[in-house]
């Protein structure tokens, strides 16, 4: 499977914290029990987002 | 016909019917009183229905209570991670949300989870900031082991990680924080 980078910027670029309001974050993928995920983490306070990687691939696939 | 045979006969054909009358009432399968139910389905009932009947309410819970803190959306998929963890995922963003099931039943009893603490320092800026979803400010922080696989470039290396979490002592809903960063 091909990752897609520019999905791992675009959300790392564009990650605004919800609990500390900061921007930028820093993402990564990973996988556990079968489900593929990007996670993208606040540069500033650690919170961490997970998402689900093939909804937010097909997402940006169609914004773009 | 002498009357003793005759006699020894009658005995016969009574002994006949009545054995026969026994036997139908003993094979025929007995009625309840109304109200009451049998050992077999009291044990498969404590035995089997209970969780599933938990996890069910607890969906329905949150299909009621679940709003995506990122995008709004109530469309969700919910799922047990584990004895203490839902995971729900949004089905328009993706993101992925944990709830801790204890907590969103609304019970207070301490899980192996809740039991490994972490030092509350450990989280700096965090801990004042109130629940994305009920705007609650108590919670309960744990952390947890995690077997995950990282993939770089096609690069893979499977580590068990451990993960920072606060649950919302309110909803349930798990915060996770990047030690290195948190």
């Amino acid at each position: 499977m091909g990752l897609n980078f520019t999905l791992f910027n675009s959300l790392s670029e564009n990650f605004i914290c919800p609990r500390c309001h900061k921007k930028g974050g820093v993402t990564q993928f990973f996988t556990y029990r079968n489900s593929e995920n990007a996670c993208v983490s606040c540069k500033a306070c650690g919170y961490t987002e997970i998402y689900d990687y093939n909804i937010q691939d097909s997402k940006y696939s169609i914004l773009k | 016909m002498e009357p003793h045979i005759f006699f020894i006969l009658f005995l016969a054909v009574v002994a006949l019917v009545g054995g026969g009358v026994v036997l139908f009432f003993a094979l025929k399968p007995k009625k309840k009183a109304p109200g009451t139910i049998s050992g077999e389905e009291v044990k498969s009932y404590f035995e089997d229905s209970p969780l599933q009947e938990v996890i069910q309410s607890l969906k329905q819970k949150l299909a009621k209570q679940y709003q995506c803190p990122k995008c709004q959306g109530r469309k969700h998929e919910a799922v047990r991670f584990d004895e203490d963890l839902f995971e729900v995922y949004c089905l328009q963003c993706g993101l992925k949300n944990f709830y801790l099931v204890d907590l969103l039943a609304g019970l207070k009893r301490q899980t192996k989870k809740t039991k490994s603490r972490f030092p509350k320092e450990w989280l700096r800026n965090t801990t004042d900031v109130p629940c994305l979803q009920c705007k609650n400010r108590e919670f309960s922080n744990f952390k947890m082991d995690m077997d995950v696989r990282y993939k770089f470039s096609g690069y893979g290396d499977t580590k068990k990680v451990t993960l920072y979490l606060n649950s919302c002592k309110s909803c349930g809903l798990v915060n996770f924080f990047d030690r290195e960063r948190a």
